[in-house]
């Protein structure tokens, strides 16, 4: 019965002892000094209010193609031909400087640089360094804004995805489109504000997990969703046959009717939220065919995005998905596509993951900005840390492969208010250490929530008796980066 | 008189004579750099005589309520210790005023009240040990001295934090400086970068180094190292020199832990230097490729890193209205926090109504921006929108519009960007655009504009910018993805039909069943789902259309199974990592996958040949035998070196059929299944025996060579 009366304040202890001292100070001190300096200590929400940015944003949406496994910088946006030239040579200690070696590579006795075998060639008015197998991303560089220099501390995966897409090696805290949907809100309310689109490659894949979509501390409506990679990507949800929608709309409306007795007798608040859960199902049932319907897209965006963007459950389908789901105002969808571990044969698959993600990465920027969306939404391409400047095992003259990297790797971003056609950060010669611009995890995050108007250290959540925030107690916004 | 006391009054008389020395001889007088520290500890002390004597002001008011001897003992030790504070303070403050850069007026003031208020204290001291005859005099004494203190407290406050700190003077900081092409660059560029990082120690009250900077005099003086710069010669000049110091150098200006001069700052005095540092000069007098100018205007541009949200002087719409016309379909929020501009957006096109789009009406001063993409909006409908006064962004992509009625959009004043991506607006219906002030960018992907079109549209309104997007090439061909088989089940039964189909719109599909790759003329086009007849056939299929290459080839085997055995019993038990759902695995017809070889529906062999036993209820006529195997190469799944197939009529009478010897394969292959059929005599069986051996040493080029490899076997078939 306890329980029961509690809901009915629908407040807990400690909020109303918040609430109380906040009262008690009020009243004492009136209207002599200002009214807020002794509230707050109860509640943040009242802080900032939740659901509207707290500026005007430059991306009201985020597109994050992230590229598990970790892709290799030298093989890719990372030209760095003193490599090429001192194949073989050992890193210098002078270079490595004690750094933190992963299982695979501690033991080695050699640490044999190995340069690029993938030639490097500028592109565009921005003259932007790209490597051969990324033809369409080198067609679009001076809309991106190549960052050099992420790192990270984590040198494994599982940490390293996890900081990536939550701020901190260890899971359960809230993932960044958990964040954006709690600080934002949903625009479009009859879809998830957060979804999630896997797909996998042929290379070396390692395993995605939905910690790392996961709401953490904050209200399960901001998980993320993920669609399925089959023929219908959101399941369950037609209507069985012999249903009609007067039907269904007669049998929701009971429902309700039901459930607002049941509301009436116990007053908790999640059987409100289940009814609204419910409406969102019916009207996702008319929102969805809409969006993966591909069968009236036009020829030509078959061929921008390539035409594997027609078999459900690949990364071109995914970025059109991504793209239509964006533009009917999801606001962070997230891309997971696997296969970028490259410890060995990189010669042998990183072409071929390239070519699962190098189109359509390309189209789904051009879409963008064909329909004028890419001023609005933030398109972000990566991985969770970089690869070795040396050979993992030896390097022979047809293959090598790469092990992990935390101090220095590429990322980039487009549109969403970031400079275009624009590299930031320097790496040294051997590409292994940070000379100019460092953008740590916790940097890379503070700029991402601010150009989607939040700050970063306002949008917080309190649980087990602190603040806790995407960043949390790190972080600067990198101005640099921003147009 | 206590102990205390007695030491202080010949301490304060000590102090005092040696303040007077001081004064008389201050010209001549050098203090030694180790008192230096001494005269640093001012601002410490300081603080104490002026509590110290409000304290002793406080008691002296209040007596009265004191009662006792001992007032007067608390009292005049409180006084001297205050009273030889306040000495200390004036003689600490006396070393500091010989160092650098306090030459100014100010200081003679702070220094002559402070070591006056000094003196006042120490003749308070005397007068309270004769208080009974002094009555009078102390009282006058004490209440000059508090005067004095606050005197000399804001003199010296004056010093430290500027003459401004306390009022700051309004008419300075309300008028922003402003400037144009004809302010001269000094006052421009120059000014403001000496003002934020030099002034603070050299101005008028502190001149460190002799040096001046607050006016242009002061600038052409120079300090006691001479001229701060020479006019041409950058490199040469001292403020330069020094800025490029290393920061741990004590010469290098600004001193380490004060702001420091960015790169940027530096360059713009470089090269203001080097342009011959006429104060004078104005941006309107450089030449335009001068370095100096692009510096300026890059520094004067500077962007704030704080975003400055534009503004609106609109009134915000009630909360009401806005909460009235949210539904799930047409949602209305505010831009950002605060502000009362408004966006709009719709979503689901079969939840369109069309009063929708009239009720904005009611916030048609705050909405700014408005997404109707992929709504069935009409041409009627824009003569709706055009009523929304303050629309700055339009997203019309994908709506049913013509562009015969474009032009209503003519009043939309603020109008910065609009979208028809995907409509049928052409270039004619886009002219009016040019009527549109505010207007920078136009998204005309996928209409009727043509690539010819943009060009004459883009010369009659070049301040426009289009975004015509993606248009293919018809040199840019791109290989179709293969079909897609519907069947779910590789194995058919009598009435399984085959069906393919393909995602893209006008492919067609081409097959064959007889092991042959599919071509492009002659093979057959799948129309409708076709029945197979063999128990193994291998399907080859792939797609085809035109400006596109053909897909890969897609290869499917089927099986078909007449007859199934009454029970299955395995003779050797498979590698129990991989035993499948035991006997039954073989005839449950379910397929494996060569690549999921952990799937239950395989069973694998590697220590012991596969060796099991199938008995039929009755005798029965079966033809063929097929052996459904699954082939990894690179994990080590070979074909078997033999397969026997032995037949009888039970399982007491088996003969060996057919002992068959699979091809090995020479390198790394795809995985794939691979079928081993055995034709039978004609006749009837009731038992039927098949071994299948494993590769006991894997070949020299596998990465695995001279291990044993596997078989793996995931049915059999009975025809």
């Amino acid at each position: 019965m306890k329980e029961f009366l509690e809901n009915r304040f629908n407040i807990t202890r400690r909020h109303f002892l918040g609430k109380m001292t906040a009262g008690i100070g009020s009243v004492a001190l009136g209207s002599l000094l200002v009214p807020d300096l002794f509230k707050g200590n109860g509640d943040d929400s009242d802080t900032l209010p939740l659901g509207i940015p707290h500026f005007a944003p430059k991306a009201k949406r985020v597109i994050y193609l992230f590229q598990n496994g970790a892709p290799s910088q030298y093989e890719s946006f990372e030209y760095k031909p003193l490599l090429n030239k001192m194949a073989g040579e050992e890193l210098p200690a002078s270079i490595r400087m004690g750094q933190r070696l992963t299982g695979m590579t501690a033991n080695q006795a050699k640490f044999p640089l190995v340069g690029s075998k993938f030639q490097f060639a500028q592109y565009g008015q921005s003259g932007m360094w790209m490597s051969e197998l990324f033809p369409n991303i080198a067609g679009i560089v001076d809309d991106i804004c190549m960052i050099k220099t992420m790192n990270t501390e984590a040198i494994n995966h599982d940490p390293a995805l996890t900081f990536m897409q939550t701020g901190a090696q260890q899971g359960n805290r809230p993932s960044m489109g958990a964040w954006a949907s709690y600080g934002l809100g949903s625009e479009n309310k009859n879809l998830p504000a957060f979804s999630v689109l896997l797909s996998r490659g042929k290379g070396n894949g390692q395993g995605v997990y939905s910690k790392l979509w996961t709401n953490g501390f904050l209200d399960s409506i901001h998980q993320g969703v993920v669609f399925s990679s089959g023929e219908e990507p959101i399941l369950y949800l037609n209507d069985p046959a012999g249903t009609d929608r007067a039907a269904r709309r007669k049998m929701l409306d009971n429902l309700s009717e039901l459930n607002s007795m049941a509301f009436d007798d116990f007053g908790d608040p999640e059987i409100n939220a289940k009814v609204q859960q419910y409406e969102m199902a019916y009207r996702m049932q008319t929102a969805v065919p809409e969006l993966t319907d591909f069968s009236k897209e036009p020829d030509h965006i078959i061929k921008m995005y390539g035409p594997e963007c027609l078999v459900p459950g690949t990364f071109a389908a995914n970025c059109l998905l991504a793209r239509k789901l964006s533009e009917a105002g999801v606001r962070f969808v997230q891309l997971y596509h696997q296969g970028w571990d490259q410890h060995g044969n990189m010669v042998g698959e990183m072409p071929l993951q390239a070519k699962d993600t190098d189109r359509a990465s390309a189209a789904l920027i051009k879409d963008l900005k064909q329909r004028g969306l890419l001023d609005e939404t933030l398109v972000i391409w990566g991985g969770e840390f970089g690869r070795t400047n040396y050979s993992q095992g030896t390097a022979t003259q047809d293959n090598y492969g790469r092990d992990h990297h935390p101090r220095a790797y590429c990322t980039f971003m487009a549109g969403g208010g970031v400079k275009p056609g624009f590299v930031y950060g320097e790496t040294d010669d051997f590409g292994y250490n940070i000379v100019r611009d460092p953008v740590h995890i916790n940097d890379f995050h503070a700029t991402v929530l601010h150009l989607m108007g939040l700050n970063h250290e306002k949008l917080t959540y309190k649980h087990l008796g602190r603040r806790y925030r995407l960043t949390d107690v790190a972080g600067k916004v990198i101005p640099g980066l921003i147009a | 008189m206590p102990r205390f006391q007695t030491l202080v009054s010949y301490l304060l008389l000590v102090i005092h004579t040696l303040l007077v020395f001081l004064l008389i001889f201050q010209e001549k007088v050098t203090i030694p750099s180790w008192l230096q520290p001494l005269g640093r500890m001012h601002p410490a002390i300081l603080h104490l005589p002026i509590g110290l004597l409000i304290l002793v002001g406080l008691l002296w008011v209040f007596r009265k309520e004191f009662e006792g001897v001992q007032f007067a003992k608390i009292f005049g030790f409180i006084l001297s210790f205050s009273a030889f504070t306040a000495a200390l303070a004036a003689l600490m403050g006396f070393f500091l005023s010989r160092e650098e850069g306090y030459t100014a007026e100010l200081l003679n003031w702070h220094k002559y009240t402070g070591i006056g208020l000094s003196f006042l204290m120490y003749g308070l001291v005397l007068l309270h040990q004769q208080y009974v005859y002094r009555k009078v005099l102390f009282n006058v004494f004490l209440g000059v001295s508090l005067v004095v203190l606050m005197v000399t407290g804001h003199f010296g406050a004056s010093l430290t934090h500027g003459e401004d700190y306390l009022f700051p003077s309004q008419n300075q900081e309300n008028t922003p400086f402003t400037f144009d092409e004809n302010t001269p660059i000094f006052e421009a560029a120059i000014q403001p970068i000496l003002k934020a990082k030099c002034y603070q120690c050299h101005n008028e009250q502190k001149t460190k180094g002799d040096l001046l900077m607050t006016t242009i005099a002061g600038l052409l003086k120079g300090g006691k190292n001479g001229p701060i710069w020479v006019a041409n010669d950058a490199l040469n000049s001292h403020i330069i020199q020094r800025a490029n110091l290393p920061l741990d150098d004590k010469k290098h200006m600004p001193p380490k832990g004060k702001p420091q001069l960015t790169p940027q700052e530096v360059g713009i005095i470089t090269a203001w230097i080097q342009n011959g540092a006429d104060a004078k000069k104005s941006l309107k007098a450089l030449p335009a490729n001068d370095p100096l100018k692009s510096l300026i205007e890059a520094f004067l541009k500077k962007p704030s890193n704080a975003p400055s949200p534009q503004q609106y002087t609109f009134d915000a719409a009630s909360e009401s209205t806005i909460q009235k016309l949210n539904n799930p379909f047409r949602v209305i929020f505010p831009i950002a926090n605060n502000s009362p501009a408004l966006q709009a957006d719709f979503f689901v096109r079969q939840a369109y109504k069309a009063e929708q789009l009239g009720e904005l009406s009611e916030i048609k001063t705050q909405l700014v921006a408005l997404n109707l993409s992929n709504m069935p909006i009409k041409d009627d409908d824009l003569a709706t929108i055009s009523k929304l006064e303050n629309l700055e962004r339009l997203n019309l992509n994908n709506t049913d519009i013509s562009g015969a009625t474009l032009s209503k959009l003519e009043g939309l004043s603020k109008l910065k960007s609009l979208s028809l991506s995907g409509t049928k607006v052409s270039a004619k219906a886009l002219q009016f655009l040019s009527k549109l002030p505010q207007l920078e960018e136009v998204f005309i992907w996928n209409t009727q504009v043509s690539e010819t079109d943009l060009a004459s549209l883009q010369k009659q309104i070049p301040k426009l910018r289009f975004e015509l997007g993606y248009v293919p090439k018809a040199s840019e061909v791109l290989k179709l993805n293969a079909p897609i088989l519907v069947n779910e089940n590789f194995v058919l039964s009598e009435t399984d039909l085959v069906t393919f189909k393909h995602p893209l719109n006008g492919v067609i599909i081409r097959y064959t069943i007889d092991g042959s790759n599919p071509d492009t003329l002659s093979s057959p086009i799948f129309k409708t789902p076709f029945r197979l007849t063999n128990p193994y056939t291998v399907v080859k299929a792939r797609a085809m259309k035109n400006n596109w290459y053909a897909s890969d080839v897609i290869e499917i085997p089927f099986f078909k199974g007449t007859y199934r055995p009454s029970s299955v019993e395995l003779l050797k038990e498979p590698n129990p990592t991989y035993k499948g759902e035991g006997s039954h695995t073989l005839i449950n017809r379910k397929k494996g996958d060569p690549n999921d070889f952990k799937n239950p529906a395989w069973l694998g062999y590697r220590e012991s040949p596969f060796e099991a036993l199938f008995t039929f209820a009755q005798p029965t006529p079966i033809k063929i035998v097929t052996l459904s195997l699954g082939i990894n190469i690179g994990n080590s799944i070979f074909p078997p070196t033999s397969v026997e197939i032995w037949a009888g009529s039970d399982k007491n009478s088996l003969s060996l059929v057919q002992k068959i010897q699979p091809t090995a394969p020479q390198k790394v292959e795809a995985a794939r299944i691979q079928a081993i059929e055995s034709q039978l005599k004609e006749g009837k069986y009731g038992a039927i025996k098949i071994i299948a051996r494993p590769i006991g040493k894997l070949p020299e080029w596998h990465s695995g060579k001279g291990q044993p490899g596997w078989v793996f076997v995931d049915e059999v078939f009975f025809n």
